[in-house]
């Protein structure tokens, strides 16, 4: 844990896996890696209404329009809390889930 | 204090009468079989009555061998888990590794998913291969029409062809072109060449097609089972790849048989990724050697899922 901002080690989940061997070590990078989780899962929820956030560097929030709330641990659970909190199932293959253009790169 | 390092566990499947047992039975007594723990549904199944020495624990028979073969009663957690502590307290020979013989019904995915997810066992045990026997003679006919036989074969890092002496050239060709179909990421080996557990080792790990898609390419067999392959000339975007693969699995884990990957990515090397249903590996840094090209190659093979929305879906989402 990081003494100064209290923040665990990276968590265990595949989808948290970082590229840099060392990021375990490096606390700048799993926050940017972190962002750009969310950055991501939000690209995907564009149409949704519903969006994700940090939570104090070790959980995520997505937040609904009427602002219900939910917390989740990784990426995987953001699906299943849409399912079970939100009352919707995200199908990435479902053309009206597609964002208005490609991704940026 | 030391952490050991996880056993590694060879899944071996594959259709009922496949051969399963005729090769594990070649392979224990093979001279690379080493300290090997098997754990089978049933004794009688695996035919090691030539093979035994004696009871020496509760469903424990020492082999001749040297290994051990317990029988799996109940849960295929605390079968490992036993096993591995019976060996520590030194009541049964110790090993260095597990093979897991499944019944020939069985999913591998269901215990792909044990093996990975359950928190006591990922620390112990780590998959090594997935070998799945494929019977030469019944396999494009009989067994191709089960859809256990397809998941079976879709799980595998290796193909083991049984009975390959029984039939023609021709047919072994057209079986073994049936097989790349259903899963192009699975390295296909002859079980007569193949005797003992040295010969799949090193094997399937990395194989990805060696096919040169144009960009991508899909495939429909008579199995139900599709694949779509396809190949990236730039680095990929990891996150967004990771980001949308979890929502796939997660929405469509059921239908996806088998995702095989090696990425290309911006910030390091190859890695691998590698999933059975909504079973994922922790991806894996590969050797830089073993992708020199620079492309990323992504298999996903599936049933009763739109090839074509899926390439779509990853266009839109991941970009290519």
């Amino acid at each position: 844990m990081c003494g100064l901002c209290g923040i665990f080690g990276s968590d265990d989940h595949w989808s948290a896996a970082s590229l840099t061997l060392s990021a375990s070590a490096d606390p700048v990078g799993r926050r940017r890696d972190r962002n750009a989780r969310i950055s991501a899962v939000n690209q995907m929820l564009s149409r949704q209404r519903i969006q994700l956030s940090d939570w104090q560097g070790q959980s995520y929030v997505l937040r609904g329009p009427t602002g219900q709330q939910s917390i989740v641990s990784n990426v995987t659970e953001v699906w299943a809390s849409l399912e079970d909190d939100f009352g919707k199932k995200f199908d990435p293959l479902d053309v009206a889930n597609f964002p208005s253009e490609g991704p940026s790169t | 204090m030391t952490r050991q390092a996880p056993i590694p566990i060879i899944l071996l499947t594959g259709f009922l009468g496949a051969g399963k047992t005729t090769w594990l039975s070649r392979a224990l007594r093979h001279e690379s079989a080493g300290r090997t723990a098997v754990l089978v549904n049933e004794f009688g199944e695996v035919g090691i009555d030539h093979l035994l020495v004696g009871t020496i624990a509760p469903d424990t028979v020492l082999l001749n061998s040297g290994c051990i073969c317990c029988q799996i009663r109940g849960e295929l957690k605390d079968a490992i888990l036993d096993v591995i502590t019976r060996a520590k307290r030194g009541e049964i020979p110790t090993f260095e590794k597990i093979v897991i013989e499944t019944t020939g019904l069985a999913d591998p995915s269901q215990i792909l998913s044990t093996l990975m997810f359950d928190p006591v066992l990922h620390n112990q045990v780590s998959l090594q291969h997935v070998v799945t026997v494929a019977d030469a003679q019944n396999g494009a006919t009989i067994h191709s029409a089960q859809p256990e036989w397809v998941g079976q074969i879709a799980a595998a890092s290796v193909l083991l062809l049984t009975k390959a002496d029984l039939v023609s050239s021709s047919k072994l060709q057209a079986l073994r072109m049936r097989l790349a179909l259903v899963n192009p990421t699975a390295e296909q080996l002859v079980a007569q060449d193949c005797p003992g557990f040295r010969d799949i080792d090193g094997t399937g790990d990395s194989h990805l097609p060696t096919v040169n898609f144009d960009r991508s390419s899909q495939h429909q067999d008579g199995t139900g089972a599709q694949t779509l392959s396809l190949t990236l000339e730039r680095p990929m975007d990891w996150v967004k790849f990771i980001v949308w693969l979890s929502a796939l699995i997660h929405r469509h884990g059921a239908k996806l048989l088998r995702v095989k990957c090696l990425l290309n990515t911006e910030e390091t090397g190859p890695v691998l990724i590698d999933g059975v249903g909504h079973t994922l590996h922790h991806p894996r840094h590969l050797d830089s050697e073993v992708a020199s090209d620079e492309k990323s190659r992504l298999v996903f093979i599936a049933r009763d899922l739109d090839m074509t929305q899926l390439r779509l879906s990853f266009e839109k989402f991941v970009g290519t």
